[in-house]
């Protein structure tokens, strides 16, 4: 080997060396791995430099000589296994007590328990809403409503309500016509307005059903929303 | 090659980076003391080997999540133990009463009863080279001698060895190059015959 050879040779070995203490610059490092990959003998003097610092710390090894690290590395090559992605899960490096027969049956209870608390949680918060929204509102829904009874002047909603015949009558809109309303009268708006009321009770009974079909439980909530936002 | 948490962290990187000859000094560095740990819970050489192998592979495949929170050498020894302990139960075999330290773990091997490597002759064999290495040591010069025990035996940085002893990083570098050189020189034919 001439003497630059040899110098090289120095300085590469002066790396590893370095490179072993993790105090080598990224060049200084990439240069000894390249040398590592394509040369034996450096690999076996890392080994060598090892097995000096086992000793020095009074740590030698009785597989001193015994080099694993070929059958490991082919292995990782033939494997074709990247760190980025690991095929072992925490559970497969964790202790065996955890794999007992009593680790799983307390993980699957804690599990199902875990499930229950869940669901009961989602349950609850969609009945708080609905009766916190109507809460606030002030507002009964519209079925827990006493019957309407007719003490004031009715004014039926003039859309959806001509089918009953009476939705062009204003029940005492004026102190005038209120004079001229007869019992009869009021006794037959009466019941229009209930047989109005009920229908609307229905069609939103039904457009809920339709929106329940569609959107799960989640429409439990509009169908709040919209009686409320009905009656305000 | 002291275990601090930093000493590996640039090979450590570097395989995550995607350069699997990093992790081929990672093992060369601590496969003799993962063996060490792997033949106090198996006996038989053979299977110490593979479990051994087997354990640098998983460590491999489970280096993302390797965070450096510990030296990279602790958390090998953790997935070594349990490759350790699977493999006892796989084989229908007990499992130790209790788990080895990861302090301790460099000094099981004399409790141990590993059939093939506790062998008299092995056992002069490792004797030998171990007390060459001293024996040279000794005969360093001085600063040579001060410079590679205080790296590998009280795990000072270059930086601290090079205050300690006053000079430069660069010197202190080539000071423990040179002290391994001189040992390497000595050992190098008693290895050859193993």
């Amino acid at each position: 080997m001439s003497e630059k050879g040899s110098s090289a040779r120095e300085r590469l070995k002066e790396s590893l060396s370095v490179s072993l203490d993790g105090q080598a610059s990224e060049l200084e490092l990439r240069r000894v791995l390249d040398g590592i990959s394509t040369d034996d003998s450096l690999r076996a003097l890392a080994g060598r430099y090892q097995l000096i610092g086992d000793a020095v710390r009074g740590k030698s090894s009785k597989f001193a000589g015994v080099d694993i690290s070929g059958g490991v590395m082919a292995a990782i090559e033939q494997d074709g296994a990247a760190p980025v992605k690991p095929a072992v899960t925490s559970a497969e490096v964790t202790d065996h007590a955890e794999d007992s027969p009593k680790g799983n049956f307390a993980q699957r209870l804690w599990t199902s328990l875990g499930k229950v608390a869940v669901a009961a949680s989602i349950a609850a918060a969609i009945i708080i809403g609905v009766r916190t929204i109507n809460l606030t509102q002030d507002v009964p829904l519209l079925a827990e409503q006493e019957p309407t009874v007719l003490t004031q002047p009715v004014q039926l909603a003039q859309s959806g309500l001509n089918d009953y015949g009476a939705a062009s009558i204003l029940a005492g809109n004026s102190p005038e016509s209120r004079d001229n309303i007869s019992p009869e009268q009021l006794a037959h708006a009466q019941k229009l307005a209930n047989k109005a009321t009920r229908e609307r009770f229905r069609a939103y009974a039904l457009q809920h059903a339709e929106l329940s079909a569609v959107g799960g439980a989640q429409s439990i909530l509009s169908f709040a929303r919209l009686t409320s936002f009905d009656n305000q | 090659m002291v275990d601090s948490p930093e000493s590996d962290q640039q090979l450590v990187d570097r395989v995550k980076q995607g350069d699997k000859r990093a992790y081929d000094v990672l093992v060369i560095k601590y496969q003799h003391r993962i063996l060490g740990l792997v033949g106090g819970y198996i006996s038989d050489f053979q299977e110490v080997q593979d479990v051994t192998q087997e354990a640098f592979i998983k460590a491999f495949r489970a280096l993302d999540k390797f965070r450096g929170d510990s030296s990279f050498y602790t958390w090998l020894y953790r997935i070594a133990v349990n490759t350790a302990k699977n493999h006892l139960v796989s084989k229908g075999r007990r499992l130790p009463e209790s788990d080895i330290d990861v302090h301790d773990a460099d000094f099981l091997e004399t409790a141990t009863t590993l059939r093939v490597v506790d062998t008299p002759e092995r056992n002069l064999y490792c004797d030998e080279i171990e007390q060459v290495i001293h024996d040279v040591i000794q005969r360093l010069p001085d600063e040579l001698r001060t410079a590679v025990m205080l790296r590998e035996f009280d795990g000072l940085s270059y930086e601290e060895i090079a205050d300690v002893m006053d000079c430069p990083v660069g010197t202190v570098r080539s000071r423990i190059f040179r002290a391994r050189e001189a040992i390497d020189r000595e050992i190098r034919p008693l290895l050859g015959r193993s």
